[in-house]
């Protein structure tokens, strides 16, 4: 994809769930960083750059669109992108992510290509030429 | 003190705001106490939560479990989270509420269901998550597969297993990460059954996983991936030959099923600039397995720029007694520090004493 490997963090309150995350995206030759809960992740996201995040809705201490409203409030993270990754598939809460911000949304369980694709169209709209 | 203003005073620590909210619990009042938890459980405050479930741990009562369990149906995401957080805490005091909650027509609840019932678990928890194995909906058969793996359910290994052979990507996935989980035999042969027929990012995944249990029957299968895997699945099988089952590889020696791995250590070692860490690993296990095609690549990182790529060839030239190091160790003697001279010293005597 690029000569410098981008950098995703994935949020999830499973271990296996982002372990699976983590063997879909690293044949990618993206580098993979992992967050248990949202305020794991707020503090990850002020530490370093990120070039997208993963992140899921149920989790505990901060959930996923309690995360989404804090990253588009903070300075320099508004134009992160996000793709939510959830097992929930209500038209609710996928409206409740967009107003929050999430950039793009996943019904879980998928097909590995389809999280591949979105991540890869994610990346690419923030840095079309792969730099 | 109505509940919210105790619920506002339980972080202050005192008797009063905790029988105050234990008194509200069980009697469930529900005008009352259904909102004012919806309230206090949609601000993050972690210190309110963790006071909660503490106290409602401690008191273990049924009634207060119902309460919770009606919250999980909240349209606000905190609420509902916290709610779950509180119900692993406290849902052993009401087992049989929980497998109600497993039965609920809302997919979205049966997965909350089995999330809480992955965290304590008996005979009949591990029963009903079995039975979530068949949920007509495949996001409750992945939270009843993670589930069955953190209880380290062993009588969940064959139904677990066959989701690795013919269920849906995402399933394959968490299966064998539930199998690594349960580990043991019976689960370790599973994993390693399913590695010739995965498709290649499965076959990657089974063999991180494999790492993870590091089983010595391990090696030639992995030996196999690298004789015949793609790119990927064999740079994937070496690290884990190099890494977490090398003391067993090299219990193998100079066999003829460790050829494709010292092919493989070669090729991962002229392949650009390996690391430090690559280096010592590979020329470590050459030493052990390699024949006399690898005693060259040995012999040329005793020429190498990088220290530690000479230390590594060094050490590996004496555990491999490479009589046709001498030269080289000899003429590197003469240039090295302390340090390196008594290392190229030591390798020189094994190598005379054989």
């Amino acid at each position: 994809m690029t000569d410098r490997p981008k950098t995703v963090l994935v949020v999830d309150d499973s271990p296996t769930m982002r372990r699976m995350v983590a063997w879909v995206l690293i044949p990618m030759g993206l580098e993979v960083v992992e967050a248990g809960d949202g305020k794991e992740a707020l503090k990850l996201l002020e530490e370093r750059t990120f070039d997208l995040a993963i992140v899921d809705i149920n989790m505990p201490v901060m959930d996923g669109i309690q995360l989404m409203r804090r990253i588009r409030g903070k300075a320099g993270l508004e134009d992160l992108p996000v793709l939510m990754l959830t097992t929930e598939s209500r038209e609710q809460e996928r409206q409740l992510a967009e107003e929050a911000g999430a950039t793009m949304y996943q019904v879980k369980p998928c097909l590995p290509p389809e999280i591949r694709a979105k991540v890869f169209s994610l990346l690419e709209a923030v840095d079309p030429d792969g730099g | 003190m109505d509940l919210e203003t105790a619920l506002k005073k339980l972080t202050g620590g005192g008797a009063e705001p905790r029988d105050c909210v234990v008194r509200h619990l069980r009697g469930a009042i529900e005008g009352q106490t259904i909102p004012a938890l919806s309230r206090a459980l949609a601000e993050p405050d972690d210190e309110l939560l963790f006071e909660l479930a503490d106290l409602l741990q401690e008191i273990g009562d049924t009634k207060i479990v119902s309460v919770f369990l009606r919250l999980l149906h909240s349209d606000d995401p905190t609420v509902r989270n916290n709610a779950r957080t509180i119900l692993e805490r406290i849902g052993t005091a009401a087992p049989d509420l929980l497998i109600a909650l497993s039965r609920e027509s809302d997919p979205r609840m049966r997965v909350f269901a089995a999330g809480i019932l992955g965290v304590h678990g008996d005979d009949a928890v591990v029963a009903r998550l079995l039975e979530m194995l068949r949920d007509p909906d495949q996001s409750v058969q992945d939270a009843a597969v993670v589930s069955l793996g953190l209880l380290r359910a062993t009588t969940a290994v064959a139904p677990i297993a066959e989701f690795l052979k013919n269920g849906h990507p995402w399933l394959q996935f968490s299966s064998l990460d539930a199998l690594c989980t349960i580990g043991g035999p019976e689960a370790t042969q599973e994993l390693l059954d399913a590695l010739p027929k995965a498709t290649d990012e499965i076959r990657i995944a089974l063999i991180d996983a494999l790492g993870r249990l590091a089983p010595p029957e391990g090696v030639e299968p992995l030996a196999g991936v690298v004789a015949s895997g793609s790119p990927a699945a064999r740079t994937a099988a070496l690290r884990v030959l190099l890494g977490p089952l090398a003391d067993e590889v090299r219990r193998r020696g100079r066999t003829e099923s460790m050829r494709p791995v010292a092919r493989e250590i070669v090729r991962a070692l002229q392949n650009g600039r390996p690391s430090a860490r690559l280096v010592a690993r590979g020329l470590d296990l050459l030493a052990a397995i390699g024949g006399p095609e690898e005693e060259a690549v040995i012999l040329g990182f005793l020429a190498a720029e990088d220290r530690a790529f000479r230390l590594a060839a060094v050490k590996a030239a004496g555990s491999m007694k490479l009589a046709a190091a001498v030269a080289p160790l000899n003429a590197l003697l003469k240039q090295a520090d302390t340090e390196l001279a008594g290392d190229i010293k030591a390798s020189l005597e094994r190598i005379q004493a054989a």
